[in-house]
């Protein structure tokens, strides 16, 4: 009777995972997609002529824009299909952290690849005689974006694939679920940011398509910056999965780490968005102002450290809440 | 309204190339013995470039419509495009003739292939200047 509960378990865990893996990971990946639809629609009205090339370009920027939810589609059906093995809680606690993980985390970067695709869609109606460098920075800006997204797909597996039987139920599943959430709503902030870093970047090329090299080079630094808090949620999912727990039966310890991964996850949502305006601010400027690129380039650089500093102190209660508490 | 010419050209050629790389790394991998890995990646090269064509061909019924009839023909293409991306997802998941790392691979074989052309353009272009 106990072993079929825990199978029900395991699989109420795997199904409410794939549920959230697949039903938060379509809307990032929509809302982008939508967005580069409607600068292209604006884009056609401006200039009907080349809507051929624009059409062209949205199909390929949403297209890419798709990766984040074709990633969460493919965890989703692996929590509902996969042969979930010797079923006990930790496993079911492992299954729906991985789903936490990978919904959450195709959000941002859904969205944020929706950025360069519809900018690129404007920039070619503008100036349709650089389409070609437009779809490449969109490209590079978009795929960039898609890398808070993976590190949430490389949680999800492991999280699926790990054996974690051998650990103390108690706290262990805190840690588990904690794990999925940290990494997963980290990828928010800094998925959406790098996504508007790439946005700018192509509204610049469209603007001063002789520096593409000066923006392209700003974004990628605005884009790898932006994604620093994604990586402390990564680093945090890391701890918390390979770290063994004494066995406690108190309720305390186990919220301590539930409450690390949340920490580290809600802290860097802020600073993700917030790099990203600031990274933003300093493509669609050097565009402009291509000579100070340098003074752009610093400007932006220490905005963001200030702006990433709330994240820091989010991971460092989170390592207090790990290793302290 | 008509698919664009041009927009139905750019369709055959990145579905054809994403066919091409899924049968050429599939072959590469049969020729090593892993029959599981090559049919994984063929399987999900083939519902990489028909959900690819479908993302197009959907394009003209948004187009074509009050905002009402486009939203529902939208929301049916998406469901019908994430349905079809599932099925060989699930085949793999379920079947030991498919690998299933390899279906997924599979299943970006587009993104890859569009990944790769601007990729190696702008190699060239910098190795050019």
């Amino acid at each position: 009777m106990m072993d079929l509960d825990i199978q029900a378990w395991v699989k109420v865990a795997a199904f409410t995972g794939g549920g959230i893996a697949m039903g938060l990971g379509a809307v990032g990946a929509a809302i982008g997609e939508g967005y580069t639809a409607s600068q292209a629609n604006l884009a056609v009205s401006r200039n009907p002529k080349i809507s051929g090339d624009i059409f062209k370009n949205m199909l390929v920027g949403q297209a890419v824009a798709e990766s984040a939810s074709i990633f969460a589609l493919v965890v989703a059906i692996l929590l509902l299909f996969l042969d979930k093995g010797n079923p006990n809680l930790l496993k079911a606690a492992a299954l729906f952290g991985a789903g936490v993980s990978m919904g959450f985390g195709a959000i941002g970067s859904g969205v944020g690849s929706g950025f360069p695709g519809g900018q690129a869609c404007l920039g070619i109606s503008r100036q349709p005689a650089v389409s070609n460098k437009l779809t490449t920075n969109m490209l590079i800006g978009s795929a960039v974006c898609q890398t808070p997204a993976i590190f949430s797909m490389v949680v999800a597996l492991m999280l699926l694939f790990m054996d974690f039987s051998n650990a103390p139920l108690h706290p262990t599943w805190a840690a588990l679920v904690g794990a999925g959430l940290s990494t997963g709503l980290a990828a928010i902030g800094s998925g959406y940011g790098g996504g508007m870093a790439a946005g700018a970047s192509c509204e610049g090329v469209a603007r001063q398509p002789e520096v593409v090299g000066n923006i392209t080079t700003i974004m990628l630094v605005g884009q790898a910056v932006a994604q620093t808090p994604s990586i402390f949620g990564l680093l945090v999912s890391f701890i918390l999965m390979f770290k063994t727990f004494p066995e406690s039966m108190q309720l305390q310890s186990a919220m301590a780490l539930l409450s690390a991964g949340l920490c580290t996850g809600l802290g860097g949502i802020g600073p993700g968005v917030g790099n990203g305006m600031a990274a933003e601010g300093a493509v669609r400027w050097v565009a402009r102002n291509v000579t100070h690129a340098a003074d752009l380039m610093r400007t932006m650089l220490v905005g963001q450290a200030v702006s990433q500093s709330t994240a820091i102190y989010a991971m460092v209660v989170s390592l207090v809440l790990i290793f302290v508490l | 309204m008509e698919t664009d010419p041009t927009v139905l050209d750019m369709q055959k050629k990145y579905g054809s190339r994403a066919l091409m790389l899924a049968i050429g790394a599939g072959l590469l991998f049969l020729a090593l013995g892993q029959k599981e890995i090559c049919r994984g990646l063929v399987l999900g090269g083939v519902f990489s470039a028909v959900n690819f064509a479908l993302m197009g061909q959907a394009l003209r019924y948004r187009l074509s419509d009050n905002r009402k009839a486009a939203t529902r023909r939208s929301l049916f293409s998406l469901l019908l495009r994430y349905a079809l991306l599932a099925i060989p997802l699930v085949l793999a998941v379920r079947s030991d003739r498919f690998n299933f790392p390899a279906t997924a691979v599979g299943l970006l074989m587009v993104q890859l292939v569009i990944m790769i052309e601007h990729g190696s353009r702008l190699i060239f272009a910098a190795v050019k200047h």
